[in-house]
């Protein structure tokens, strides 16, 4: 590395947002699947 | 385009040759599935998770991801990605808040179109709203169709190595005689099984190419440090920008998120889930497929721009690197998922355009209730006939058609974007409010569109206001004529000229340019649906939703 790095908003843009958001659905779904399960 | 040598070419055309006969077997398989006219224009309300969440996402997203986008991250860097959280933030809003409810509501009423839904969540005695919306969507989906098919020639053109005029029609028959077949024999069952076909295609090209890029280019570090060697701007998240311009760019691309709810295309995928768990289950596959065909889509851009920093168009970026750092068979796996995002896009408008004249206006308006069997006939040479115009525009270069490409995404999610939300989750809406929202939402889209362009197009600019006025006096005088419009329809197409007008004026005056026109569209087009519905409360929904 010769010194160049992100900034806190094109982390955010490049890897943050995508991997945040992938883990929130992920257990969104883990999550309710329970409920799921009870409805049927 | 690189040159390839005639062995590697060879290999090329046959790895499209299998891709286009696996369409055809696959469209084959389906039409054998496929019985009558629910089947045809909805697949028998029987898809699971992974046919109608890929098909509807490879749907939405057309040869722009693996072209367009690419060329985002090449030419601006990681500031090229703001459309990614945008689009994201569509397909949240679709999944969470569209999906579950329209599935629903759809299946109570026996709706089979998005037209179906609007007309009969508000009632529809003289068919004013479906007649409103089947002509948006023609007028916005068979430019979009010509578009694509264009695009699609171009490819195949470029990929097959065929040379000059007579290659590039060439390449439009071929893409466009596949693509009208599957779709003609397989309807709504055939377009979904081979969204899902081509969306996984997409996601291992844009899962594969980047890694391997990066890996080549000696790793993540590498590639931060040769971007910025290259300029410090590509890594950052504002690119450079300030001030207007920098807002401007990023609601922009964030904005683009708010067409998703309105296109008839994507939508009716989830009207096709066989039940509430399949639309739990397609939520999660839908949207680990956007984050890596979208992420996957700037990589390439970030890398391409690193490798080959000289290219003329950074949109090639994707095929040039496939034909340059990869073997033949796995280059022509690339190409086809390049071609694969234009047709799954093409099959779609294609469907949703043939199922809006043969169902909405030959069934519904005309009245020529046909039984199943003759239903499932008609919608098949519908799309054929669909199709050949298509082709037909395509070749033409007819410049009005594709004047409409312009507004299309934006028109389509404005004018049915915010009644698709409030159909589903308000109740304070009436059938002359749903007319408003819908004119409104297609005019402020045209007016703001020429505003934005106005510096390098003045005169169409300038006539924005006769259009205005001709369009809703033609609309007025062909409601009196046929007896269709009801007082408040007539408020409505008034209303809805009256903030076109008032958006022109804005654009102009307010200083607005770098606004993109869906954000605008999009609140007026909601806001005037409110206004009217309040104003002009007849025509209800009959069924309620919470």
């Amino acid at each position: 590395m010769d010194g160049h790095h992100l900034t806190l908003g094109a982390s955010l843009l490049l890897w943050m947002f995508p991997v945040l958001l992938t883990i929130g659905v992920v257990a969104v779904a883990l999550l309710t699947r329970g409920d799921e399960e009870d409805a049927g | 385009m690189t040159v390839l040598a005639p062995s590697a070419l060879l290999t090329v055309v046959l790895m499209m040759a299998l891709y286009l006969g696996a369409l055809l077997f696959i469209g084959w398989r389906a039409a054998q599935r496929t019985h009558g006219g629910e089947d045809f224009h909805l697949a028998g309300r029987s898809l699971g998770a992974w046919a109608a969440g890929i098909s509807s996402t490879a749907s939405s997203e057309s040869g722009w991801v693996t072209l367009g986008a690419v060329g985002m991250t090449y030419t601006y860097g990681i500031s090229g990605l703001w459309f990614a959280p945008g689009c994201l933030a569509g397909y949240l809003v679709n999944l969470y808040l569209v999906a579950p409810r329209l599935r629903e509501l759809s299946e109570e009423q026996g709706s089979l179109t998005l037209s179906d839904v609007l007309t009969r969540r508000w009632g529809d005695p003289k068919h004013v709203l479906r007649i409103t919306s089947v002509v948006i969507i023609l007028l916005c989906m068979m430019g979009y169709v010509a578009a694509q098919m264009t695009a699609a020639g171009k490819a195949f053109s470029s990929t097959l190595g065929f040379a000059g005029q007579g290659g590039y029609v060439l390449g439009v028959l071929i893409g466009a005689a596949v693509i009208t077949a599957v779709t003609s024999f397989g309807g709504f069952r055939g377009v979904a099984w081979t969204d899902l076909f081509q969306g996984l295609l997409m996601a291992i090209a844009l899962i594969g190419l980047p890694l391997y890029a990066v890996a080549k280019l000696g790793g993540f570090g590498a590639l931060i440090n040769g971007l910025g060697t290259i300029d410090p701007n590509l890594l950052t998240a504002t690119g450079g920008r300030l001030g207007p311009a920098l807002w401007g760019f990023v609601i922009g691309e964030l904005g683009i998120g708010l067409g998703y709810p309105g296109m008839p295309h994507v939508i009716t995928r989830y009207m096709a889930a066989r039940d509430q768990r399949e639309v739990r289950r397609l939520r999660v596959i839908a949207l680990l497929w956007g984050v890596v065909v979208f992420y996957g889509a700037g990589i390439v851009g970030l890398a391409g721009r690193v490798m080959m920093p000289t290219l003329a168009d950074g949109e090639q970026t994707l095929m040039v690197m496939a034909l340059k750092l990869l073997h033949p068979v796995l280059a022509g796996i690339m190409l086809a998922a390049v071609i694969s995002a234009i047709l799954s896009t093409v099959s779609s408008q294609l469907l949703v355009a043939a199922s809006a004249v043969s169902y909405d206006v030959v069934e519904e308006v005309m009245g020529r209730t046909a039984d199943d069997r003759r239903s499932l006939v008609l919608g098949r040479w519908t799309v054929v006939v669909v199709g050949v115009v298509g082709v037909l525009l395509a070749l033409s270069g007819v410049r009005l058609v594709f004047w409409f490409v312009l507004f299309a995404w934006s028109g389509l999610g404005a004018s049915f974007g915010p009644l698709v939300l409030l159909a589903l989750h308000k109740n304070a809406v009436s059938r002359h409010g749903a007319l408003a929202g819908m004119l409104t939402g297609f005019g402020v889209t045209v007016a703001w569109k020429l505003g934005r362009d106005a510096a390098s197009d003045p005169v169409s600019f300038s006539r924005v206001p006769f259009l205005v006025l001709a369009a809703a006096a033609v609309i007025l005088i062909l409601g009196r004529i046929s007896e269709r419009m009801e007082v408040g329809d007539m408020a409505a197409v008034l209303a809805a000229t009256a903030v076109t007008f008032a958006s022109w004026w804005l654009v102009q005056r307010g200083g607005l340019h770098n606004l993109y026109e869906l954000v605008p569209a999009f609140l007026l087009a909601g806001g005037t649906t409110l206004a009217v519905s309040r104003a002009f409360p007849a025509g209800s929904p009959a069924t309620g939703t919470t």
